[in-house]
């Protein structure tokens, strides 16, 4: 008698007739086991043809749909292995339409012909349909019914259970690149053109002359002199004496700042700028000896470092940058030179005469300062607010002395490490060491463990408004609210 | 479905039905952390509120020891390396496999949104209707546009090419495709085994 299984889907029937050589199960079981083929019939809501065949098709039929399955996902093409003999199922995709080709050969054409068979498989994705096979378009939900069929039928132990499929990743040594060999050369031509452009450039590069340090004297005379004359480029450094290497001249900083490359993102311009103005504003002591607005240009590296400056008004030429923090915050380098690869930010900074610190980008900036990288995931910000506040509620607890309220951006890593601040009212940079948050504060959280010193946070960071109150209470919240 | 498993597992039952596949000690392939966040993504552009849900169903699943909280879910995400907050850290593979087996499960639970999305998508093709008459479908691809440029670093490379709509729609649908399958009988394990396709040794 025979046994008949339907596995229906939506838009795919697939029927399989088979008997049972009652050796395995319990005959009066509801489900018999069914242990070999006669017919296995699939067809399609909406198309014509149903294919049908015995056991030979249907093996073929489940190798080749898992195996399309599997390349259909991944997107990773797989490769016929020790196959001689064609398919009788094959499906391919068809681009552009979305839709995937089922062809199924005739059985008498399966059995290779000689040493042609393998060819034939490889001419038939471009050749119009062989003759006598049928050929189907399914769209990717029919697809996906037909593998949920199978998938179905394998999972029914009932069902011819010597039939399976594994399922397993394909072999690092049989993927295909992805992309055409031009596309890949591309990259090291690049390589080579730029190893080329970088020889001919350093090859212009004038050997660099060692440069006997001058002794301290003389350059202090020099500078003296050349203070009143508003024509000629005043000195803009003066050595202290015992520095062994000679700063930059102003020279030196125009020179640079014309052949290395600036920056210009208005964020990292804006990080520096925060970074430049913390240090001159702790550095600069003898405020009141400063008795005209002193204005500078200042070229400040990567890291923060104060690379070169050059006096702008007539007031800050001459001796006057000694009342400044410049001469003894400047990065000199070994060589006595501006160290001239790094990309430089450009500021005006001016130290006024009341006292003030005023900082600004030489250029003005490009756009809007951004924060850097930031969290924006509601839920991860809301995690971190409450760890914010409980890390903040902990260690502040000395009594506010201030009459103001403290308001403070903070910005802190995913791991909830405090990794920038910047204070938004005046009391709040006045007061900032009567909160927690420079005892809190590691920048270094933030540059993603890379060994390049960069001020700019490499870390996303999630912004905080927080505000320690005059009262006593302490307020944690998403600086751009929850989106 | 092992899910009834007892709690007391020190490694959930239901990562046993993914099978561990040959790759080195250091975690999951680059390509593998992409599809999985991928997924997500589109997951996410399906259902409003989707990373909420995700963390729902670790809980109902019983996978909330590896998947912890949102911060271990948003870590884990970020190790794709086409995304902005990109992050080094390593995927484990029982990571990886607690992350597909919550998005199969999201998955199975909106089959019929997916399948109706998919055929609108065939239909619209077949008539050359733009997609954004159907309503349901252009919201979709509207939403995972938005996800995809928000959160992918536009200067990778891999990024760059969906510069279009276009690009980003076919992604979306390739996607969408592939969480069909994700509903099937063995479209877990489907899933899991494509995406270390061309990775193992």
């Amino acid at each position: 008698m025979t046994i008949r299984r339907q596995y229906s889907l939506p838009n795919c029937t697939l029927i399989l007739e088979g008997l049972s050589d009652g050796t395995g199960g319990n005959p009066l079981d509801a489900r018999p086991l069914i242990t070999i083929l006669v017919n296995a019939e699939c067809h399609f809501i909406g198309q014509e043809q149903r294919l049908s065949g015995g056991r030979d098709f249907f093996e073929s039929l489940v190798r080749s749909v898992n195996r399309y399955a599997q390349e259909f996902l991944s997107q990773v093409h797989h490769p016929r292995l020790h196959e001689d003999k064609p398919e009788l199922v094959q499906l391919e995709k068809v681009k552009e339409k979305n839709l995937h080709r089922l062809t199924v050969l005739p059985t008498a054409e399966a059995v290779p012909v000689g040493a042609g068979g393998g060819r034939f498989h490889d001419s038939i994705s471009h050749a119009q349909k062989p003759q006598g096979a049928v050929q189907m378009f399914l769209t990717t939900v029919q697809l996906f019914d037909l593998v949920e069929g199978i998938d179905q039928f394998l999972a029914d132990r009932q069902t011819l259970p010597d039939l399976s499929v594994t399922l397993q990743p394909l072999p690092r040594r049989y993927r295909k690149a992805d992309e055409p060999i031009a596309k890949r050369a591309a990259p090291a031509a690049l390589g080579v053109t730029g190893l080329a452009v970088a020889a001919i450039a350093f090859f212009l590069v004038p050997v660099p002359q060692v440069r006997e340090p001058k002794p301290a004297e003389s350059q202090a005379n020099t500078t003296n002199t050349a203070s009143p004359s508003p024509n000629g480029q005043p000195q803009a450094a003066s050595p202290t004496p015992n520095s062994t290497a000679t700063p930059p001249s102003a020279e030196d900083l125009e020179k640079v700042l014309t052949s290395t490359p600036e920056i210009i993102d208005p964020t990292e311009l804006r990080f520096l700028q925060r970074k430049l103005y913390s240090k001159l504003d702790d550095a600069w002591k003898s405020r009141e000896q400063v008795s005209e607005n002193l204005e500078y240009r200042v070229g400040v590296g990567k890291d923060g470092g104060i690379v070169g400056y050059k006096p702008v008004n007539d007031a800050a030429g001459g001796d006057a940058s000694k009342q400044t923090p410049l001469p003894e915050l400047l990065y000199i380098p070994a060589t006595g030179s501006i160290a001239t690869s790094e990309p430089l930010a450009q500021y005006r900074v001016v130290f006024n005469k009341r006292g003030i610190l005023q900082i600004s980008p030489w250029r003005g900036y490009a756009g809007k300062p951004s924060l850097g990288p930031e969290i924006t995931d509601a839920g991860v910000i809301r995690t971190l607010n409450d760890q914010l506040y409980d890390q903040l509620r902990k260690e502040w607890n000395t009594t506010p002395i201030y009459r103001k309220d403290l308001i403070y951006r903070v910005g802190v890593t995913e791991e909830g490490v405090l990794a920038d601040y910047e204070a938004t009212n005046q009391p709040a940079s006045d007061y900032v060491q009567e909160t927690p948050i420079e005892r809190l504060l590691k920048p270094d959280a933030a540059s993603g463990g890379q060994q390049n010193n960069e001020v700019l946070p490499q870390k996303p960071l999630a912004q905080f408004r927080v505000v320690f109150k005059t009262n006593g209470v302490l307020e944690v919240s998403p600086l751009q609210g929850y989106r | 479905m092992p899910i009834n498993s007892p709690p007391v597992q020190s490694k959930p039952l239901i990562l046993d039905s993914l099978t561990d596949p040959a790759i080195s000690d250091r975690g999951c392939p680059p390509r593998t952390r992409q599809q999985i966040d991928l997924i997500l993504l589109a997951i996410e552009a399906l259902e409003l509120g989707g990373s909420e849900a995700m963390l729902f169903a670790a809980h109902e699943l019983e996978l909330q020891d590896i998947i912890k909280n949102r911060v271990v879910l948003w870590r884990l995400r970020c190790s794709n390396p086409l995304r902005r907050a990109h992050t080094r850290r390593p995927m484990e593979v029982g990571e990886a496999k607690a992350l597909v087996v919550i998005a199969t499960h999201m998955a199975r639970r909106m089959t019929v949104l997916i399948r109706q999305l998919l055929l609108a998508y065939q239909q619209l093709n077949e008539k050359q209707v733009p997609l954004e008459n159907h309503f349901r479908l252009s919201e979709y691809l509207e939403r995972f546009r938005a996800h995809f440029r928000s959160r992918m670093n536009p200067r990778r490379a891999k990024v760059a090419i969906y510069n279009s709509d276009e690009k980003l729609n076919e992604l979306a649908i390739s996607l969408l495709s592939q969480l069909l399958f994700c509903t099937g009988t063995s479209g877990m394990q489907r899933f899991w085994t494509s995406l270390f396709d061309g990775e193992v040794a």
